[in-house]
């Protein structure tokens, strides 16, 4: 489904090239709970902004369902976020001004879906995330873990193709981070929605269906795991 | 939840900001109000004073006194003026018809002497011209072929007689001869032109013309049409008088003669600079806000770009913001500026012995006008001023690479 091929990146910090990324391969496929895991500084991030089209590549390429991205022009990317790319951030990154419901609402909104099924969806989704009753808050009358399970929601609700979650649980305490974990599995088994997510926490990677280690921007192993 | 009601609520998120907004822009439509009026208001002054009292709408003169006008050549004049004047009056795009003698002489008190103009009016038809009434300060008007005159203010005070008493003029004739009169002064003027109020007099026409020795002459015939151009007013005046073979005669638009009118010209321009002026004040305020807004919402476009916005909807997203704020303020400004307006366009400006100085018909008390039309347009100003402003900002927003936007704090 998503096919990355040789792809580098480098960013130049001030007259210092840094190679984040040299050479990444891999596959991901459809209903995959793909962990990336590595120390600080080994590429996970700039892989995961890669594939969520939100950087550019320097060198390889990656193609989503057949679709080359190296090729795609700005715009166009947008739409390919819009449509098939959810996210979510390692410090949720609401829109503070939103109560929850609208935080995920907006999403459809932006597909211009009707309203009945905007309302349904989202609901529906809060419920199943546990955040019955928790609808009308804003993020900041939310703990850190309800409010990163409105950003998971925000980023399933369009049932994208892939969600991307860079260190989902790295701003909750340990008991928080396992229930969103165990929360991405139940939705990953019950609707076969695609994750990955990055993580240098052991706890997570033990959940991981297959788990993808980089090392200085260059993968160090890939391995499926029973789990 | 759409882009507009997200921007609503945007606006509260920092109300101390959004109120700074607010208030620069309210300050400045108030200000721009206010002064729009005020210069409506000596806009309407200067006309009704010009009107009135020098040029009239157009302005009828034997075309030779206008030539040679410096040299007060006094023996050119309107001649048969009663027959003219019935004339005009029949003419369907003459509303009113004034005609004058214009009696230039001096008075005196002991050794001192003052200028004197006296206007002879047709005192039972004038009042169809204008509402002599209001510039009776004291007494009543003169009655017509009486030798009763009212003085204006200045006259009197330099003078020092008042109401009852007489006084007596020195005036050169028609035929450029000297002839003296006496007049009973019956009331006292406060005229709204400077300079008349400190050396003019009105006295019946009739009168007038005994003491110049005009025989059914006048200095000059002033009109007022019944509306629409002034200009194409007088052209249809002068093609009248050519049919009525009175050809000696000018017919000259006010906008010709009064250099009020040519101050208007220019200070309008001014106006609408220093009205830009204050918006500019305002706009550099909503400039350094939006940018501040910017800046700190930046991992927040960062987040709505990675989840696909385009960069149109976020420059919306802000341009919708600014809207409302524009709107706000501009309309609290406008309201605030009216709300002054009307009460000062009843009670008056009094800018005393500031106007004497002024060369020109303007009165020293000014009623500012509210114009409908530009206060409209000052409060659609303030409102593109506030979305213009955002631009910028916007626009660089919407620049923005996600992944830096995200990785700001
Ligand atoms: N914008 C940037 N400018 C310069 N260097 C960058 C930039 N972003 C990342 N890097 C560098 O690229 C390398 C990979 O960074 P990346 O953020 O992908 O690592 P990471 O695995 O996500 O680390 P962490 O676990 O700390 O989040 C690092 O050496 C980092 O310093
Ligand atoms: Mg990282």
């Amino acid at each position: 489904m998503i096919t990355i091929k040789d792809v580098k990146k480098d960013y130049i910090d001030g007259d210092i090239k840094v190679h984040a990324l040299r050479g990444v391969s891999m596959e991901i496929e459809r209903g995959e709970f793909l962990s990336i895991a590595g120390p600080s500084g080994s590429g996970k991030t700039t892989l995961l902004n890669l594939i969520g089209c939100i950087d550019s590549i320097d060198g390889g390429e990656i193609s989503i369902d057949g679709e080359e991205l190296a090729r795609r022009k700005a715009k166009e990317l947008v739409e390919i976020r819009r449509h098939k790319i959810g996210f979510v951030f390692q410090s949720f990154n609401l829109i503070p001004v939103l109560s929850a419901y609208e935080n995920v609402a907006i999403v459809l909104e932006m597909l211009e879906l009707p309203r009945g099924e905007i309302r349904e969806r989202t609901m529906t989704l809060l419920h199943e995330v546990g955040l019955e009753g928790m609808e009308n808050r804003r993020p900041s009358k939310l703990s850190g873990g309800q409010q990163q399970r409105v950003a998971v929601a925000r980023a399933l609700i369009k049932e994208p193709l892939i969600v991307l979650a860079d260190e989902p649980t790295a701003n909750l305490d340990s008991g928080t981070g396992e229930a969103l974990l165990k929360l991405m599995k139940r939705i990953n088994h019950d609707r076969g929605t695609t994750f990955v997510f990055s993580t240098h926490d052991p706890m997570v990677m033990d959940y991981a269906g297959r788990l993808c280690r980089l090392h200085d921007g260059e993968i160090e192993s890939d391995e499926k795991r029973s789990v | 939840m759409r882009l507009s009601g997200i921007a609503l609520r945007n606006i509260f998120r920092n109300k101390r900001r959004s109120l700074l907004s607010i208030l620069a822009l309210a300050v400045a439509a108030t200000s721009i109000t206010i002064f729009f009026s005020l210069f409506e208001g000596i806009k309407t002054n200067i006309q009704t004073n010009s009107w009135d009292w020098d040029a009239g709408e157009v302005r009828l003169r034997h075309a030779e006194f206008d030539r040679y006008e410096y040299l007060n050549p006094v023996q050119y004049v309107v001649g048969d003026y009663r027959d003219l004047v019935d004339r005009l009056r029949a003419h369907p795009e003459v509303r009113t018809v004034s005609p004058r003698i214009r009696v230039l002489g001096a008075a005196f008190r002991g050794e001192q002497q003052f200028a004197t103009l006296g206007l002879g009016l047709d005192l039972e038809r004038e009042q169809e011209y204008q509402d002599l009434e209001r510039v009776i300060a004291a007494g009543r008007l003169p009655r017509s072929g009486t030798n009763e005159a009212i003085l204006g203010r200045g006259l009197a005070s330099d003078l020092d007689i008042g109401t009852g008493d007489i006084v007596t003029f020195l005036i050169q004739t028609r035929r450029r001869g000297s002839n003296a009169f006496t007049l009973d002064v019956v009331g006292l003027a406060d005229f709204p032109v400077p300079q008349l109020n400190s050396s003019g007099y009105i006295l019946p026409i009739e009168n007038a013309d005994r003491y110049m020795r005009m025989d059914g002459a006048a200095s000059e015939i002033l009109l007022k049409s019944v509306g629409g151009d002034t200009v194409e007013f007088a052209d249809g005046v002068r093609s009248f008088l050519e049919e009525s073979g009175r050809t000696e005669l000018s017919v000259v638009p006010w906008t010709r003669i009064s250099g009020g009118y040519s101050y208007l010209r220019t200070a309008g321009v001014v106006y609408n600079i220093v009205a830009l002026i204050f918006f500019l004040l305002a706009s550099t305020v909503i400039i350094s806000t939006t940018m501040m807004i910017i800046h700190e919402r930046t991992r927040e476009i960062g987040t709505l770009a990675a989840m696909g916005m385009h960069g149109g909807e976020l420059v919306r997203l802000f341009f919708l913001e600014s809207a409302y704020l524009g709107a706000i303020g501009s309309f609290v400004g406008v309201v605030i500026g009216v709300a002054i307006t009307i009460p000062l366009s009843r009670i008056g400006i009094d800018f005393g012995s500031a106007m004497d100085m002024v060369e020109m018909d303007l009165s020293s008390v000014l009623y500012p006008v509210l114009n409908v039309r530009s206060t409209v347009l000052v409060f659609f100003f303030g409102l593109a001023v506030a979305m213009v402003s955002t631009y910028p900002s916007a626009r660089r927003a919407a620049k923005l690479r996600p992944v830096e936007a995200l990785r700001a704090e």
